[in-house]
């Protein structure tokens, strides 16, 4: 299983609940939302996907686990794609 | 706006803040003044102060400053090695260096180029190096010339197609030679960058003299320069005698003393000595025109009192006539050297001097209008970001990433606690 970290290149600030990050290249910033913000705090190369789930589930119950799975997903692909990750086995 | 807003002078003498009531010309201000980075010190640690979208714009200004300024270490390290590879000594002053040695945090201390002196026995290598920075600047073949003649004190050049970097072939540049350029290179001392590379920094006489002599030759225009003092004083043991005779060896002593006073009645330090200053032509030159109402007028400055740093030189003690004779090289026969590299297209030079002149003083003229009376309030400052910019910082995609679906339905509106 995958263990998604923030790239070390990011350079980022948590402002009121909401991460602010500059991407390795310093040309694009990026705002992510309180959830977004709550994952990405979580994304120390520590938590795996299933970790991540487990945490958002923590703080939201009522919502379904394959639901939160399948979000979680979706930003990891979307980070990915902005380079904004570094990936590790466990 | 030119004076700093009361909230930024209160942040430069390490006074708490209490309110913002008017976030919006605090940041302007702040930009003028080389703020933005101590604001949002003072902001991380304060998550009453101000409003979110606001917050999260100094924030934003702050992270792209840390970029910058990370980049300027990685340029600074590279251009050391590359002066080492040519058995050419620089040291660096400012910028990077003098924020991780007197400030808190990468960003605190905003600086856009990297300054860098040339040792005074290099100097007639000066050309190699400046070919080796970038190597397609338009006065390789008279850079040497110009040095040789001490008509030339520095040069911006472009390192790496990105980099600004101011190249000092004298330090303090008052317009005449330094009068003792070997003993201000006796205070450069060793300093290990972030990733190890072993540069030359000025120790604290040295640094704080070079901070004053900026100071002064700015007129004073922008708060940050006060902070730098400040922050010296009190991280470092400054040995006062040797900071007197450095100064005194450059004919500045009394120049130097009268700025640190000048700058400790904005920003009070603690057992800074402040010696009385006889009253000399000198000194009374000094401070009537640098008298405290033309000090922190900001980008005002830039435009006003201009040529009162031409009066440094001639104050210096000992070196007034020999600063008169620069200063007369400088403005009545300027080099031929630099009017050719100023208007490539002609190579009249007696035209090319009074269209230099008739041009500057337009340009000058242009710029003051633009500045609002003094006293009231700036309409616009197309260089200064403000809150109204705010929707450029996003990424054009507006790459917030996605709310989840979830989310929309306001199962926890107001998000995680």
């Amino acid at each position: 299983m995958t263990t998604p970290k923030r790239s070390s290149r990011v350079t980022y600030e948590i402002v009121d609940d909401q991460a602010i990050l500059i991407d390795g290249e310093g040309r694009e910033l990026i705002t992510l939302n309180p959830v977004g913000t709550l994952v990405w705090v979580a994304l120390d190369g520590t938590v795996t996907e299933q970790g991540l789930v487990e945490i958002l589930a923590s703080r939201f119950p009522e919502v379904e686990r394959r639901r939160l799975a399948a979000d979680i997903d979706t930003f990891l692909s979307e980070l990915r794609e902005l380079d904004l990750l570094e990936e590790s086995d466990r | 706006m030119s004076r700093p807003h009361p909230i930024l002078l209160a942040i430069a003498r390490g006074e708490s803040v209490e309110t913002i009531s008017d976030p919006d010309r605090l940041f302007d201000s702040a930009v003028e003044h080389r703020m933005t980075g101590l604001l949002w010190s003072t902001l991380r640690t304060r998550p009453d102060l101000g409003p979110s979208r606001w917050r999260q714009m100094v924030a934003s200004h702050d992270l792209l400053q840390r970029r910058r300024h990370a980049a300027s270490w990685r340029a600074l390290e590279d251009l050391t090695d590359l002066a080492r590879d040519l058995d050419l000594h620089i040291a660096t002053v400012k910028g990077v260096t003098a924020e991780a040695r007197w400030y808190g945090r990468m960003g605190e201390r905003p600086s856009r180029d990297i300054d860098l002196v040339l040792h005074p026995a290099d100097l007639c290598r000066a050309e190699e190096l400046v070919q080796a920075i970038q190597p397609n600047h338009p006065l390789i073949g008279k850079i040497q010339t110009l040095v040789d003649e001490r008509v030339l004190q520095s040069v911006e050049l472009r390192f790496a197609d990105r980099f600004a970097v101011d190249l000092h072939f004298d330090l303090l540049k008052l317009g005449m030679p330094s009068p003792d350029p070997d003993s201000i290179w006796t205070h450069m001392v060793p300093y290990r960058s972030p990733n190890g590379t072993e540069l030359l920094v000025p120790d604290p006489e040295l640094a704080l003299l070079h901070f004053l002599i900026h100071l002064t030759k700015d007129r004073f225009r922008y708060l940050l320069g006060y902070v730098d003092v400040r922050r010296l004083i009190e991280a470092e043991v400054v040995d006062w005698d040797a900071f007197q005779a450095l100064g005194r060896r450059q004919g500045l002593d009394r120049h130097l003393w009268l700025a640190l006073r000048a700058v400790v009645t904005v920003v009070p330090l603690q057992q800074t000595p402040t010696p009385s200053v006889p009253m000399t032509p000198a000194t009374l030159i000094w401070r009537i025109l640098w008298r405290p109402n033309i000090r922190l007028r900001g980008e005002e400055g830039s435009v006003r009192f201009r040529h009162r740093q031409d009066w440094l030189a001639l104050t210096t003690r000992g070196h007034a006539v020999r600063a008169a004779r620069y200063w007369l090289r400088r403005r009545l026969l300027p080099p031929r050297e630099l009017i050719a590299y100023r208007h490539p297209d002609s190579d009249r030079y007696w035209w090319n001097v009074t269209l230099g002149r008739l041009t500057a003083a337009r340009r000058r003229r242009r710029a003051s209008d633009m500045l609002p009376q003094h006293g009231s309030e700036r309409q616009e400052n197309v260089e200064t970001p403000s809150v109204a910019d705010w929707p450029l910082l996003l990424p054009p995609s507006n790459r917030a990433c996605r709310e989840p679906d979830w989310k929309l339905k306001e199962t926890n509106p107001e998000g995680p606690e």
